[in-house]
């Protein structure tokens, strides 16, 4: 019964997110700007493996543009329906206020990792036509392999999806909190700013799921300049600072949402 | 609880004691140490050890006095050398006699009895070496290295010389030399200068080099044989020849055979000859560099170490991020001495997370990474991955942007080095200055390097850290080198053991 709610939930949520343009948007912003990726990083065919390319693409369309558009519109879709009055009248149906704001923030987890995947595919087709899909070699030694690379692009993709699924955590509990999407959208991108300037002085950054989001990629180039990159670590290291934002923050969320008046 | 009492003091006590403590601090007025540069790796410095007493422990050689060591790991009195001009050098051959040589003029000196002196030992003696081939077209005008080495076995040390024209033999008669010198290897004609920054001689044979005359040639004499290694330019690269001369023995004569000649590929122009095995018949050759990375992202670089086994014509390249601006430490140097070259990469900067993480850390960061690498040298050459690797982290005094103290020394390469024994185990270990005013030892084994510091020593903020075994006792100790003006060196004496 309280899946089926959840999956009615679900429905509706992605079925808004799927008629929501801005949504579209940001699935779509990360691979359009693909387009400008060989500006800083040329892909031709010249025998050498174009892997690299990949993650030059994913570090400068996802890991900053992507994530910020997905945070503001997380942010944005959580409190313009408490602004507006939508929750209220989706809350008429038979689902509790927590299945409400869980299914939402499922849609979002959705809309992040069609927003990378929808890149990657890009990144990966664009290499394809355009460069070498080689593996790496140095010296005249095979470092690492086609299929190596293909493997370690994808552990850098679920790293990045899991930092994805964080921020967005984030910023449905900014929505909540806020109820207006302006607030929410500028609380949600103060709460990244101040996260990202404090980390390094006090030492946290190790710890902070943000800082996995280019760690992973960065990896993966090294990999493909011929250099060992520890990425299943940092794949370890993403899953483990996302899952208590993961799953906090929803919790938050839905206590504070509990107590919320949702008369606009 | 009495036992358990006593058993903890105890046990409390056995870890104290294994433990290498920076126990004295001493002053050494005239000292400089530093680290050469290039793939020659070693500390140099203006120190040389002796024992001139006869005791059984080494003294301290400095440019202007002996310091004699006492019971403990320091020195008991200071004793001015004798001679004093500029030009003299000094060797101390195996009775302890110390040799002042000037010129072609020597004089033996023994310590004083009381050891508040020297005594003369020898008469003054004259040497000479004979003339032989001809002129070189460079002017190398009275450049000469004399030392003394045992060449025909008699257990007396000879006094070898080495000129632009060659290598000649004084033998040892009684109290003095011969005379007049044999010519036992000409060198070849001097050449171009090139750019290796020194030697690295195989251990127990006389290391020789001549880096104030730059020549094109680098010399060693050792038991069974003279080598001689010299390049020369030309269009395809420098080409580098080995020429062997081996060494015959009849009663007190020395001669040397028919030179076998050995002429490698062509190598660029900044491989410089390596002795990369003890025994080795011919030297390796090595570069450092460091090569841009092709992602175009400002600096995301890399240090690459290039080696040539003997007579190989493609080369072995070791390859870490390194950014640019920070120094390229030494990459090969014998740390488990074991009479072959490893190779270590030392590299320092900041985490490697990407250009906005990077950017990040450079306006608000306090830390850089100090990786270490290590392959050790096997019989069959180097081992595909790292023997070990390891990542330190090292505190600023600011934020990299503002350029803070602790940046312009990892631009000096002062931030770390992988040279010193410590603890007497035959391995080096890592001394890291992870505070602008605090340095730490970390002890390292064949697995990689402790996690926690053996010793931690403060140092003032301009100085620079080197390890290098002042005492002569077999530990590293740790240098404190002032900066320029700032006073004398003072040196951290270690005790230890390997355990």
């Amino acid at each position: 019964m309280m899946v089926s709610r959840f999956r009615r939930a679900w429905a509706v949520e992605t079925a808004r997110m799927v008629r929501s343009g801005f949504a579209w948007t940001v699935a779509a912003v990360p691979a359009l700007m693909m387009g400008l990726v060989p500006v800083i990083r040329p892909v031709i065919r010249d025998g050498r493996g174009d892997y690299d390319f990949i993650a030059t693409a994913m570090t400068a369309t996802v890991c900053t543009p992507g994530f910020l558009l997905l945070l503001v519109w997380m942010a944005v879709w959580t409190a313009s329906d408490l602004a507006d009055g939508t929750a209220r009248s989706l809350l008429i149906r038979p689902i509790r206020r927590s299945d409400y704001l869980l299914a939402k923030y499922a849609a979002g987890l959705m809309l992040g990792t069609v927003m990378s995947g929808l890149a990657l595919v890009t990144a990966w087709l664009m290499m394809w036509m355009l460069g070498d899909t080689t593996g790496v070699a140095y010296g005249g030694e095979v470092v690492f392999t086609s299929d190596q690379l293909v493997v370690s692009g994808l552990l850098a993709f679920v790293a990045t999806v899991f930092a994805l699924w964080a921020g967005c955590a984030v910023a449905v509990l900014a929505g909540v909190l806020t109820r207006h999407p302006g607030p929410a959208a500028v609380l949600t991108l103060l709460m990244w700013l101040t996260l990202e300037l404090v980390k390094y002085p006090m030492g946290i950054d190790r710890w902070v799921f943000t800082t996995s989001l280019e760690t992973a990629w960065q990896g993966f180039g090294d990999l493909c300049r011929g250099m060992d990159a520890p990425l299943g670590r940092t794949v370890v290291r993403a899953v483990v600072t996302a899952l208590p934002v993961i799953v906090i923050c929803p919790a938050v969320a839905v206590a504070v949402f509990h107590q919320r008046d949702l008369t606009p | 609880m009495t036992r358990v009492g006593v058993g903890l003091m105890l046990g409390l006590a056995g870890v104290m004691a294994g433990m290498a403590e920076a126990g004295v601090l001493v002053e050494v007025p005239g000292l400089w140490a530093g680290f050469a540069a290039g793939p020659a790796a070693r500390v140099t410095g203006n120190f040389s050890h002796a024992d001139l007493n006869d005791d059984g422990r080494a003294d301290l050689l400095l440019e202007r006095e002996a310091w004699i060591r006492g019971a403990g790991p320091g020195w008991t009195r200071k004793i001015p050398l004798p001679g004093g001009a500029e030009t003299d050098a000094y060797d101390v051959d195996r009775e302890g006699v110390l040799w002042v040589i000037s010129g072609n003029r020597l004089s033996g000196w023994r310590l004083a009895a009381a050891e508040d002196g020297w005594e003369p030992a020898t008469d003054e003696v004259s040497v000479d070496e004979p003339v032989t081939g001809r002129e070189p077209a460079l002017d190398f005008g009275c450049a000469r290295r004399r030392f003394l080495y045992d060449l025909d076995g008699d257990d007396q040390d000879d006094l070898v010389t080495v000129t632009p024209r060659g290598v000649c033999w004084h033998r040892r008669q009684g109290a003095g030399f011969d005379a007049a010198g044999r010519v036992l290897t000409p060198l070849p004609e001097p050449q171009a200068v090139y750019t290796a920054r020194g030697t690295l001689w195989p251990p127990g044979q006389r290391a020789l080099c001549l880096p104030g005359f730059r020549f094109s040639a680098e010399v060693s004499v050792g038991a069974d044989a003279i080598l001689l290694v010299h390049g020369e330019e030309s269009a395809a690269g420098m080409r580098w020849t080995t020429l062997r001369y081996p060494i015959f023995r009849e009663g007190h004569s020395v001669k040397t055979g028919e030179g076998t000649r050995d002429t490698g590929p062509p190598l660029p122009p900044d491989a410089v000859p390596v002795w990369l095995d003890r025994d080795a018949g011919r030297p390796g050759f090595a570069r450092v560099y460091r090569e841009p990375d092709s992602s175009g992202i400002p600096g995301e670089a890399f240090a690459v170490c290039e080696v040539w086994e003997p007579g190989e014509t493609s080369s072995r390249v070791f390859r870490r991020p390194a950014p640019s601006g920070a120094a390229l430490y030494p990459p090969l140097a014998d740390i488990n001495r074991d009479g072959r070259l490893d190779v270590v990469l030392m590299t320092v900067g900041l985490a490697r997370r990407g250009p906005r993480e990077r950017a990040q850390e450079l306006l608000t960061g306090n830390r850089l990474q100090v990786e270490v690498s290590v392959w050790f040298r096997q019989a069959g050459g180097y081992p595909r991955e790292p023997s070990w690797q390891d990542n330190r982290t090292v505190y600023l005094d600011a934020p990299p942007i503002r350029q803070p103290r602790m940046l312009e020394a990892a631009a000096r390469g002062q931030l770390a080095s992988l040279h010193g024994d410590f603890n007497g185990d035959g391995r080096a270990d890592l001394l890291l200055r992870e505070r602008l005013d605090q340095v730490a030892c970390y002890l390292c084994d064949e697995g990689g390097c402790a996690r926690q510091p053996v010793f931690t020593v403060e140092v003032s903020p301009g100085e620079a850290v080197v390890p290098a075994d002042i005492n002569g006792d077999g530990l590293a100790d740790v240098v404190r080198v002032p900066e320029p003006g700032g006073g004398p060196a003072r040196v951290y004496l270690t005790e230890g053991n390997p355990q």
